[in-house]
């Protein structure tokens, strides 16, 4: 399934990191996993009877579903997180972080509200997400930090 | 609600309704909850002694309650709780034999929703929540009140650096109960519970970028009158030790006023317990 997507994208000059992202989506479920080699069999009709440009457009739609376009693509963020009272408070943020695609890890000082995080670098995740993951943490959020 | 419950002046509406995290002691409500989609579970373990039974059976009773809460964060300000209280009883009216007995109290089914909140520092943090439910009968013969009752209140949390603060007020409308019910504010009169506790942060004093657990003293102020006028007060200290993702409790409490005029009341009361965050 990577191959012809790779090729397609050193063919048209798409980024290979959006597709590797995009790949990396269809992994998630049988369906997408469908869909993928579909569009993938489509893309390869396409630059076989269109061309290059029609091709690369399908490209970007599908790296677009897993990357958005405003997605933090470093491999870091800070977030300022106001209310962590008690350890358990920041169990409570650190869980609702975790589960923000591209996110690898958490490291939360309770001291100043500073919450470290560690990205895949994929893009996927984007200041909403962290925002949303905040508040459905139940605390503030105060600053994010990108690098 | 049981006598134990009743005695400890609010562990069962607190441990029902409160389904808490953070700076929340044992017996008192706090205005924290899990977050969304989040589950919290809490093992706690009672025992306490009743006696002045101003009743004709002037029971001497002692209760071991072991009850399991279970919340589930249903949005940010909106969470669902539900408590499940397991009682040996044993009772000792003068000038008969001891009785005892198992059974399941009623259960408590509770919705919190916090209105109201200011995080003002890393630490410090303002809320306020209201809590209501019903109790629901257990069908469990003594231990079952038979009927369906709904409570309802606010409670307010204050976390200011290392000190902790919780009030809370929650007023039940007892749809039944037996005259000399020893489960207080469960008779046929309504119940008006406040209760409030302090906590302060022993350890760490301060928070730093590796702090994984924290330890806290608590008091606490439990207190319970009944449309009736009986009126019973409990105070005492207890700890409580956070880590990341559970807690580990423990508490005394003491009577600082015994005026029921119908029901036995608590001569002291133990707790112990656990949370855990998933």
């Amino acid at each position: 399934m990577n191959q012809p997507q790779k090729k397609f994208s050193v063919a048209c000059g798409a980024s290979s990191e959006q597709l590797f992202v995009s790949t990396d989506q269809s992994r998630r479920s049988t369906s997408s996993c469908v869909k993928a080699l579909l569009s993938a069999g489509a893309i390869g009709v396409l630059v076989l009877t269109s061309g290059c440009q029609s091709g690369a457009v399908a490209g970007r739609d599908a790296a677009t579903q897993s990357a958005p376009r405003d997605g933090i693509t470093g491999f870091s963020a800070t977030l300022v997180v106001y209310g962590m009272s008690c350890p358990l408070c920041a169990s409570n943020v650190g869980q609702q972080l975790q589960a923000v695609p591209g996110v690898t890890g958490v490291h939360i000082d309770m001291s100043t509200g500073e919450t470290k995080l560690t990205l895949d670098g994929s893009g996927r995740t984007t200041r909403r997400m962290l925002a949303d993951a905040i508040k459905r943490s139940g605390f503030t959020l105060k600053k994010v930090r990108i690098p | 609600m049981n006598a134990l419950r009743g005695a400890a002046l609010g562990v069962g509406l607190a441990l029902a309704a409160s389904a808490a995290l953070a700076q929340e002691s044992g017996n008192v409500l706090a205005a924290t909850q899990p977050s969304v989609g989040r589950f919290y579970l809490r093992e706690r373990l009672q025992y306490m002694r009743l006696g002045d039974d101003p009743s004709p059976a002037d029971r001497t009773v002692d209760k071991l309650v072991a009850t399991t809460s279970l919340a589930y964060g249903l949005a940010r300000e909106w969470s669902l709780s539900l408590e499940l209280p397991v009682v040996y009883e044993r009772s000792s009216p003068a000038g008969r034999s001891t009785a005892e007995d198992v059974g399941l109290n009623d259960l408590w089914l509770a919705v919190k929703w916090r209105p109201w909140q200011r995080d003002l520092g890393p630490v410090d943090s303002l809320r306020f929540a209201v809590v209501g439910g019903v109790e629901i009968p257990s069908g469990d013969g003594e231990f079952s009140s038979d009927s369906f009752d709904p409570f309802i209140g606010g409670v307010f949390t204050g976390i200011l650096g290392r000190h902790g603060f919780n009030a809370a007020a929650v007023y039940k409308h007892n749809n039944g109960g037996a005259p000399y019910s020893m489960r207080a504010g469960d008779g046929p009169a309504d119940a008006v519970r406040l209760e409030g506790s302090y906590l302060f942060r022993l350890i760490p004093a301060a928070y730093a970028a590796d702090t994984t657990a924290a330890t806290y003293l608590t008091f606490e102020v439990n207190s319970l009158y009944e449309t009736n006028g009986d009126w019973e007060l409990i105070v005492g200290p207890g700890i409580l030790y956070e880590a990341r993702t559970f807690a580990l409790e423990a508490a005394l409490g003491l009577p600082a006023l015994r005026a029921a005029g119908e029901r036995p009341t608590a001569e002291w009361v133990l707790s112990g317990g656990v949370r855990f965050l998933f």
